[in-house]
């Protein structure tokens, strides 16, 4: 049953976000056109300063646009996450034949999928924008590759090791703890408010977020209160690289209990304080 | 076989007692009338028997399971309100529910619609709200469920529609599977039901019986009774 | 919706009076078979159990019989189609005469009516 409600999780999901994708990639492929456009004129000593100012504004409109997707991305999701339990449509969601595990793991898996495929899509975009505007990208990044790699491996360490293993593990537990507190929130907003859900799931996601910050604060003054990032060398970088690597582990953990208990405490309300209408 | 048995169910919100201590079985193949003044938790049992509410404490059971995803799975549920994501085509929503439910009967539904002239092609925000209760109904009655639960299905609705209604659970009546239908417009549905019961306050079971019966023991129509009952009920 | 019931009295035996009269007219014929419980009940709009309580009562007084799965028949005995027709009748002259009775019609008024009706009628 677990299949047939992500089928129509990510169908609905899709059918709007699809679009989106498609406007960014056309934005992507105007913004590649203006960044030529820019680097050309400037090659050339052209002085038309008209164009300058309206392709610096072009490029600019695209590149918000390209990081309102995301965002679009998220909202789709939560709309759905809303609709399909908390508005009267909840009636026949938590009606139908299917666990209510099952429910909510659709749709934080449906969540997660687009928030990877809209990051994914934004590469390719960054990618378009900068070989269409970028003329022979491909030979100067060929060029500038070799050297990067130079420079990684002189100040390469243990520590920065394990930092790349555990990035992904960050960006997965973030993006989990992200889904999962909407969704807590849109939850016990309906809960405790029958009128104003949508608000008081913005209440509480306040809260949430400025405790969050606060312990964010705490953990960071432990590790990494030496490593001021307005300042950082290589060097620095690489003698303090321990800390940085323990403050990431436990970011990592921090995100990732925080994912967990959200996600618990969103099903038990789920199962047993539903209360629609 | 009961289809339905509550045993000692209570249901609080916070200080308010809506259900206190109920108790019923219900028996397979009747149509029943569960009937009472607005507000004396009738919408509450069936919301708890579909697993919408939870109960305080006390059990029900549904043909023998406990309330659960086995048992959603037969039941059909008809709400007060509509449930339908107007986004979708009638026939999108008829693929979702043989989808889900296994004892969708397709071309019952395909027929229903047909009986009403509505196209399966078009979006349900096109409709009316009237043709969107329709086609909630014609959902809920194309299924093959043991226990059907109709929560207030005609009110709100127009003479003609309420004809209809009745007229739709009358045809795709099935002499196995139970019907229980809440209403507090007990004259128009007195006609159609088996056994009914009167419910008071904090689900009192006040009275039950035979519907017919009752004509032969008060000389009165259900309706008449019902006034008779509740005439000092707040 | 489906036929009209008076409050005062069972809707069975109602349905049962009504399907009676349909027989004792000729609307259904002797051996004739009537329509099944479901579509008698869904043209009445009544619970089919309703409408079975009622064909049970008509077999109980012995106007139809059932062939088991096969449905339902028109007795063919005439003795018991006219005892019931009988009492159909005598039921009728019961209301009527006790009608009378509450408005103070002597029996000679009613036979002086009765006669006026045929004059004018030639039928009847």
């Amino acid at each position: 049953m677990f299949n047939k409600i992500f089928k129509y999780d990510f169908k609905f999901v899709f059918r709007l976000w699809w679009i989106y994708a498609l406007i960014t990639a056309g934005l992507a492929l105007i913004g590649g056109a203006l960044l030529r456009g820019i680097i050309e004129f400037i090659t050339a000593n052209i002085d038309n300063f008209l164009f300058y100012i309206l392709a610096f504004l072009g490029f600019f409109t695209v590149i918000i646009g390209l990081c309102c997707f995301p965002l679009a991305a998220v909202i789709i999701c939560l709309v759905r996450y809303y609709k399909n339990f908390y508005s009267d449509e909840g009636y026949l969601t938590f009606t139908l034949p299917v666990k209510r595990t099952s429910l909510l793991n659709s749709k934080i898996l449906t969540f997660l999928l687009f928030e990877i495929m809209s990051v994914a899509v934004l590469i390719i975009d960054i990618y378009l924008i900068l070989v269409i505007g970028i003329k022979g990208f491909h030979t100067e990044l060929a060029n500038l590759l070799p050297m990067l790699l130079d420079e990684l491996k002189e100040i390469w360490n243990p520590s920065l090791t394990a930092d790349v293993i555990i990035f992904p593990f960050l960006l997965l537990a973030s993006a989990l703890m992200g889904i999962n507190l909407y969704y807590l929130c849109f939850t016990v907003g309906s809960v405790i408010s029958k009128r104003y859900k949508v608000l008081a799931a913005l209440g509480i996601y306040l809260g949430v977020s400025v405790a969050m910050s606060f312990i964010q604060q705490i953990i960071s003054s432990f590790t990494i209160s030496n490593l001021m990032f307005t300042s950082i060398t290589y060097t620095e970088f690489a003698t303090n690289g321990a800390e940085f690597t323990i403050y990431l582990g436990l970011m990592t953990l921090l995100y990732g209990g925080i994912a967990i208990g959200a996600y618990f405490i969103n099903l038990h309300c789920i199962k047993n304080k539903l209360n629609l209408s | 076989m009961s289809i339905l048995e509550c045993r000692s169910l209570y249901k609080n919100y916070g200080n308010k007692r809506v259900l206190e201590n109920m108790n019923i079985s219900v028996p397979a193949g009747k149509i029943i009338g569960l009937l009472g003044p607005n507000g004396c938790g009738k919408s509450t049992l069936i919301k708890m028997i579909c697993g919408l509410l939870v109960p305080s404490s006390g059990e029900i059971w549904v043909d023998g399971m406990p309330i659960g995803p086995q048992t959603n799975g037969i039941i059909s549920y008809l709400p007060e309100r509509t449930y339908l994501s107007n986004g979708m085509k009638v026939i999108d929503l008829i693929d979702y529910f043989c989808d889900f439910y296994r004892d969708f009967d397709r071309k019952r539904a395909m027929k229903m619609l047909q009986d009403l002239m509505i196209d399966p092609a078009s979006r349900l925000r096109t409709l009316s709200k009237g043709t969107r209760e329709k086609v909630q109904l014609i959902m809920v009655m194309a299924r093959n469920a043991k226990l059907y639960l109709l929560d207030e299905p005609i009110a709100g609705v127009d003479p003609a529609s309420r004809d209809y209604i009745l007229q739709t659970i009358l045809q795709n009546y099935n002499p196995e599977a139970t019907v229980i239908i809440t209403t507090h417009l007990i004259h128009d549905i007195e006609r159609i039901l088996d056994e009914f019961v009167f419910l008071g306050f904090g689900g009192e079971i006040v009275m039950g019986g035979n519907a017919d019966d009752i004509r032969g023991q008060y000389g009165k129509t259900l309706d008449e009774l019902f006034r008779e009952v509740f005439k000092y009920v707040q | 919706m489906g036929w009209k019931f008076q409050s005062n009295s069972p809707v069975y035996l109602q349905i049962a009076s009504t399907i009676r009269a349909d027989i004792l007219s000729g609307k259904y014929a002797a051996e004739e078979q009537i329509p099944p419980v479901r579509q008698l009940a869904y043209i009445a709009a009544v619970n089919p159990n309703t409408m079975q309580r009622a064909l049970s009562q008509l077999e109980l007084d012995g106007l139809l019989y059932s062939k088991g799965t096969a449905g339902r028949f028109v007795t063919g005995d005439t003795a018991v189609l006219e005892k019931a027709r009988h009492n159909a009748v005598n039921e009728l002259l019961e209301t009527f005469l006790q009608g009378c009775k509450q408005l103070g019609v002597t029996k000679d008024e009613v036979i002086q009516l009765l006669n006026k009706k045929e004059e004018m009628e030639c039928q009847f």
